[in-house]
Parts: structure tokens; C-alpha cells; sequence
């Protein structure tokens, strides 16, 4: 039976109390079946309920990743062959389908910036560099040759980091602080930076990766209102405050005003302050089943 | 009537005019300890100053183009290496005392002491293209550092043909040295970018305390020191023999502007943030020790089977023990350029700059595994990127850029 990892901000946990008791969790040998947590800490005593609202967060974050990842795959295989028959119109309607999933799956490709860079690709002036980048620049800018030689090398990318993604188990304390990391990146790089060059399809993004945000935190909620309702009820009420925010770009794919855009970064910013009290309060509920 | 003010400390211009300019109220930050402000640190020796020397605590890097001729450049060149030693002991720029003229001194730091001003000078690659026939010179490490995952540079006001980077106590002393050596420049070279910094972020000298970078971390503890000779001399200063002979006792200057998603940062639990770094917040202490300058053990676990120091934690990852032994010399500084005005973030973070004496096999390849590995990445963004050759430092008369051109 291996030993649960604790999370890290549950060692914080165990320093205040001073007494360190690790309980080993059990792993489903099968893999069919979860097996709810026994691991914790002093002072973190996970009743059912609490345990059902951990495994019902883990899982439907899970399902949001992998869908995601499956999602992305099946986009960026249609977007090459789209390509190779020289079907521009489809090509990009499966470009934006992969760019939104990218969006989806982001927080939880290991590996960081190098393997986004792979995934998403540089932003370079004659759209070298590969990746939708490339894609988005052949497409919309031209030459269309570009994004045909760039999306072979994308279809064999999101395969290979589709199978870390697969086995991704993340416990409620690191997705909330995957979201806010997430919510970071959507003020650095969709909002601000220079998004989208080539299709100028900002909202786009913006609407992913909020999106994205929205879901894995929303499924938080559950849990967090038996552990901290204080913060829980905040959550809601801010999450409701970037959705807000967001839906009011409507449907338009395009560039934000700079109201908008200083709106959603606005409710962004403060999402994250209320996700990283929940993170360190979640430390410590754990599904029991992890993938090292 | 005329007057040559050559040699005249700017704190006896101020005490003959009676005029009163007081610095301290221009300064950006508190000082937090006791500075020598009369301390003048030597323009002229075996290496020039601003590299081994300690930090101080304000930077301002400039980067330029060469809009002149190749004998505009040289006397360009040479007209700064007369000049510098001049700003670094406090005087003015000399000049005619003339009204009807512009003042040859922009006067800002009239009145201020030496700061401990260091300026230092950087050749970058494209100089050594074919526009002053300098590419026989032309060091074959010295090439743009190459796209790094994550990187969003702004082309614009990365890389440049020259660097200065001024380096002084105080905050005025330093942009005074820039403006002016700029100005001494003009209608030759034209200012790329310019880049403010306040608090320095590592120490080369172990008379120093360890500052904090913006993340709130204590940073450069295991930078090397003046006092590391033989790893000085193995990593930092280029040997004659190298490749250019010019180059001997020079060394490489990697500028990368580093902007930190502060805000992200900020909202992370404590803890986090240490396995992120590797180290405890507080004590700048390794997570498998207990003070700051205890050695990380790499290998140690913790009870769980996990290791101590995370995999992806940044110490770990950037450790020269996991780099093949590589080292830098790093000589960075914290940079609040104010607010992003499209989101309202804060456009902050880390003028990272280090010297080597092979940026291919040092910086370069340890910046590509941290790209990949490092879990401090994700909250950093590289907007800048730059590196320059400086050459070796100069005797007293002897002429800047001289070995480019013999």
C-alpha cells in the first residue's frame, strides 16, 4: 500500500499542530473504484461528507481535463486533414475548436512553459516556430503552407502529452491553486501581452480559459462550503462576478475593448485572492488515489 | 566669461554655486543599511567594474543602436572610456562654462557624492555585422540568445548593438551616468531601452546580506563571490585563448527582462511557494536545512518517500549541481515598471542579468532545462532578452573599443 504525498500546504497543517500522523491512504488496486480518503492530518478529520465533496471535485476536474485533452486531439487531427485538402474554412473551424481545448488542458500539462510553447507555439513575425501559433498565423496571415507544415508536428504533441494528462489525479487544494495560476495567465497573456496577433480572435481565449476557471472552481464549492463556508460563499459570489464579466463580450470572437479588458482582469485578480485561502484550506482532503 | 571645470567634484560645485539639491528626497527606496555614499569604486583595472564588484542597490541598463559611422562609433567609444572615470569619482562631465551653450553636464547629480557608481560597457552581436566592418572581431559565442519556451519578447527593445549598465547607491547617480553617456553619444547612437532598477537582488561579495527578490525570497545566496578565484576564472572571465584575443579578461552579459505574475504569486499558499522555490520563506534556509547558507541536499527525502527539495523546484533545477557544475555570476535587480495599462497588473518583476564566460554552455543551456522543468515558470515572462560581449576592463589611457579597431 504506498503512502500518500501530502499535499503541500498540508505540512504547513502539520506544523501548527506539531504532531505528525500520516495515515496511509489506500490505493484502488484496480483502478475501478475509488476509495475514499483515510489520509489526513491532525486537525483535518475528513467526515463523509466531506470526502464526497472531495471525490466529486477531483473527479468532475478530472473529466474536465480529459475532455479537454480528447477534445484537442480530435481538433488538431481534423485541422491537418483539413489542411492537406486544402479546406481552409473547416481548417479554421477546427483551429479554433483545438485553441479553446488548449485553453481547457493548459494548467495541467506537465512540463510548464516548454511543453505550451510546443502546444501553443512562439509568437514570431514570419509564424515560424510551430504549434497554433504557426497554425493561427498560415491561416489568417498567410501563407496557408505554414499551417500545413505546422500541424503534423501539433497531432503528435497533443498525443504525446494526452497520456500525462490521462493519468492526471489532481487532489482540491492544487486545483484551486491551478486556477489561480490559470486566472494568471488569462490577465498576462489573453488580456494583456499581445493576444492573438494573427486572428485577432481574442474572446475567444478569454471565454476558454474562464470557462475553464469557472467549471474546476464551481466544483469546488461543495467542499469548500463544509470547510469553509465563509470563503465558499465569496467564491461563488466572485466566480459569479468573472462570469458576469465575461458573458457580457456576447458572442463576438474579437479583440476586447479596453473596458472589457480591464473588467475581466478586475474580477480575475480578485478570484484569485479567495482560490488561494481555499487551496490552503483544502490542504490535506485528498481522494486517496494520486499517480506519482 | 569661460571656466574648464575639469576636476571639480560635484560636491564643490555645489558648496561654490550654494545651491542645495537633495538627493535622498529622488531616491526610490529606503536604505536599508549603512552606505558609503563617498565610496568611489576605480574605473580603470584588469576587469571592469560592475561585474565582481559588490551591488549596489540601483541599476539603470541601457541598450542602443549604432546610427553613426565606423569612425563616429570608435570616437563614440573612446569619448565614453574617458568619461566614465570621470562620472564614477563623482565629477561632472567637463565643460566650457558657457550660457549661450548647453551645459555639457545635464547637472542632476550636482552635489552628489561617487554613490559607489560602477559603469560598465557591452558590445552585443549585431555590432560585429558588416556595417563597421567589425566582424572579424567578432567573438563566436557572442549570438542572440535563442528562443527560450515561454519567452514573449518584445523584438523591438531586445538585443541592441551597445549596453551600459550603470550601477550606483543612488538612484540619480546612476540615470545621471546613462543621460549623460548618452548624450556624449548622440547623432551616433540612439538609446534601444532603458531599464530602471531598485534592489538589488544578489550579492557577489560575502561582506553582503542576501536581499529579496518581489516573489518575497531571498535571492543569489549561492552566487559566487569575488572572493571564488579559481571558479571566477573557470566560469566568467574568458581566457585570451578562447577565441578573440580582445576578449581576454572580458566576460558575457546575459539581460533577461523577467516580469513576475505578481498577483498569481501572491495568492498562493505560503507553502506552495516554498516548493516551488525550494526554500522557507523566512530563513532563505534550503528545504532540507535550516539556515540560508546550509548546502540543499538534493537527495534527501522526506517521510513519505518524497524529496525533500521537489523535483520541479527551482533550486533544484537551477542548482550547478544538476547543470554539470555550470555557474553564472549573477548581478540582477528588482524593476517595478509601474502597471500593465491594458489589465492593471503589475508589470514587475526581475532584471535578471549574469556574466559568464560562455553564454552557449552556461546560460543558455541551463535557461532551456528551466524552461522545461522549473515549476517557478509559470509565473514568469521573459519580455526582454539581450546579451553583450564587455570587454576587458581598461588601463588609465587607454582607449575604449581600441581593440575592435587596431
Amino acid at each position: 500500500m504506498p503512502v500518500m504525498p501530502l499535499l503541500p500546504s498540508a505540512r504547513r497543517r502539520i506544523g501548527w499542530f506539531g504532531v505528525v500522523v500520516v495515515i496511509a491512504a489506500t490505493l484502488s488496486s484496480c483502478g475501478g473504484t475509488t476509495t475514499p480518503s483515510t489520509t489526513t492530518v491532525p486537525g483535518v478529520v475528513p467526515t463523509p461528507a466531506e470526502q464526497a465533496a472531495t471525490l466529486a471535485a477531483t473527479n468532475a476536474y478530472r473529466s474536465q481535463i480529459v475532455n479537454a485533452a480528447t477534445s484537442f486531439n480530435t481538433a488538431v487531427r481534423a485541422l491537418a486533414t483539413d489542411l492537406q485538402q486544402s479546406k481552409t474554412g473547416a481548417a479554421i473551424a477546427a483551429w479554433r475548436v483545438a485553441e479553446q481545448s488548449f485553453d481547457g488542458l493548459r494548467p495541467e500539462l506537465s512540463g510548464g512553459p516548454a511543453t505550451w510553447s510546443q502546444l501553443s507555439g512562439p509568437v514570431r513575425s514570419d509564424g515560424s516556430g510551430g504549434g497554433l501559433q504557426s497554425v493561427a498565423f498560415g491561416l489568417f496571415h498567410g501563407p496557408t503552407s505554414v499551417a500545413a507544415d505546422a500541424s503534423p508536428g501539433l497531432v503528435l504533441a497533443g498525443a504525446t502529452y494526452a497520456i500525462g494528462v490521462f493519468r492526471t489525479i489532481v487532489q482540491p487544494s492544487t486545483i484551486a491553486a491551478h486556477q489561480v495560476e490559470n486566472l494568471g495567465y488569462l490577465v498576462t497573456t489573453c488580456l494583456g501581452g499581445n493576444p492573438e496577433p494573427w486572428s485577432h480572435e481574442q474572446a475567444l481565449d478569454v471565454r476558454a480559459v474562464a470557462a475553464g476557471v469557472i467549471s474546476a472552481s464551481s466544483a469546488l464549492i461543495p467542499l469548500a462550503r463544509l470547510v469553509v463556508p465563509g470563503p465558499a460563499t465569496l467564491l461563488r459570489a466572485d466566480l459569479a462576478g468573472l462570469a458576469q464579466a465575461v458573458g457580457e463580450l456576447g458572442s463576438d470572437d474579437g479583440v476586447l475593448t479596453s473596458a472589457e479588458t480591464r473588467a475581466i482582469a478586475t474580477k480575475a485578480t480578485i478570484l484569485q485572492g479567495v482560490l488561494g485561502q481555499i487551496a490552503g484550506a483544502f490542504a490535506g482532503y485528498s481522494n486517496g488515489r494520486y499517480f506519482a | 566669461m569661460t571656466r574648464q571645470d575639469n576636476g571639480v567634484s560635484r560636491r564643490s560645485m555645489l558648496t561654490a554655486s550654494g545651491l542645495t539639491v537633495s538627493g535622498a528626497a529622488l531616491a526610490l527606496s529606503v536604505e536599508r543599511r549603512t552606505i558609503d555614499a563617498d565610496r568611489a569604486i576605480a574605473f580603470h583595472g584588469a576587469h571592469q567594474a560592475g561585474i565582481t564588484t559588490p551591488p549596489q542597490d540601483h541599476l539603470v541598463f541601457a541598450t542602443f543602436d549604432v546610427v553613426g559611422s565606423r569612425a563616429a562609433l570608435q570616437s563614440v567609444l573612446a569619448t565614453w572610456g574617458t568619461a566614465a572615470p570621470l562620472l564614477t569619482a563623482g565629477k561632472p562631465i567637463p565643460s566650457e562654462w558657457d550660457a549661450t551653450y548647453p551645459p555639457a553636464d545635464t547637472g542632476e547629480a550636482a552635489g552628489l557624492p561617487p554613490s559607489g557608481l560602477t559603469v560598465t560597457f557591452g558590445y552585443g552581436p549585431t555590432l560585429f555585422d558588416h556595417r563597421f566592418g567589425l566582424d572579424r572581431r567578432k567573438p563566436t559565442v557572442l549570438e542572440p540568445i535563442p528562443a527560450i519556451a515561454g519567452d514573449a519578447l518584445d523584438e523591438a527593445t531586445s538585443n541592441g548593438d551597445l549596453c551600459i549598465q550603470a550601477c550606483a547607491d543612488d538612484p540619480m547617480v546612476a540615470f545621471h551616468a546613462v543621460r549623460n553617456l548618452t548624450l556624449l553619444g548622440q547623432g551616433t547612437v540612439v538609446l534601444r531601452s532603458l531599464q530602471v532598477g531598485a534592489g538589488r537582488t544578489s550579492t557577489t561579495s560575502t561582506a553582503q546580506t542576501s536581499e529579496r527578490n518581489l516573489l518575497g525570497f531571498k535571492d543569489g545566496t549561492n552566487n559566487l563571490t569575488e572572493k571564488d578565484d579559481g571558479l571566477l576564472k573557470r566560469w566568467v572571465w574568458v581566457d585570451p585563448g578562447d577565441d578573440q584575443p580582445w576578449m581576454g579578461g572580458g566576460t558575457y552579459l546575459v539581460a533577461r527582462r523577467l516580469r513576475l505574475d505578481l498577483e498569481a504569486w501572491s495568492s498562493l499558499p505560503l507553502v506552495d511557494q516554498e516548493q516551488v522555490i525550494g526554500r522557507f520563506r523566512t530563513s532563505g534556509a534550503p528545504l532540507s536545512g535550516s539556515k540560508e547558507h546550509d548546502t540543499p541536499n538534493l537527495a534527501a527525502m522526506g517521510p513519505h518517500g518524497d524529496p525533500v527539495i521537489p523535483a520541479n523546484s527551482h533550486i533544484r533545477i537551477a542548482a550547478p549541481s544538476t547543470n554539470g557544475g555550470i555557474h553564472l555570476l549573477r548581478r540582477g535587480y528588482n524593476f517595478v515598471d509601474g502597471l500593465d495599462p491594458a489589465t492593471g497588473a503589475y508589470d514587475a518583476g526581475l532584471f535578471f542579468i549574469c556574466f559568464q564566460r560562455d553564454p552557449v554552455r552556461q546560460f543558455t543551456a541551463i535557461a532551456g532545462d528551466l524552461a522545461r522543468t522549473d515549476a517557478l515558470m509559470r509565473y514568469v515572462t521573459a519580455t526582454r532578452s539581450a546579451v553583450f560581449a564587455c570587454p576587458p576592463g581598461l588601463a588609465e589611457g587607454q582607449m575604449l573599443g581600441a581593440e575592435l579597431f587596431a
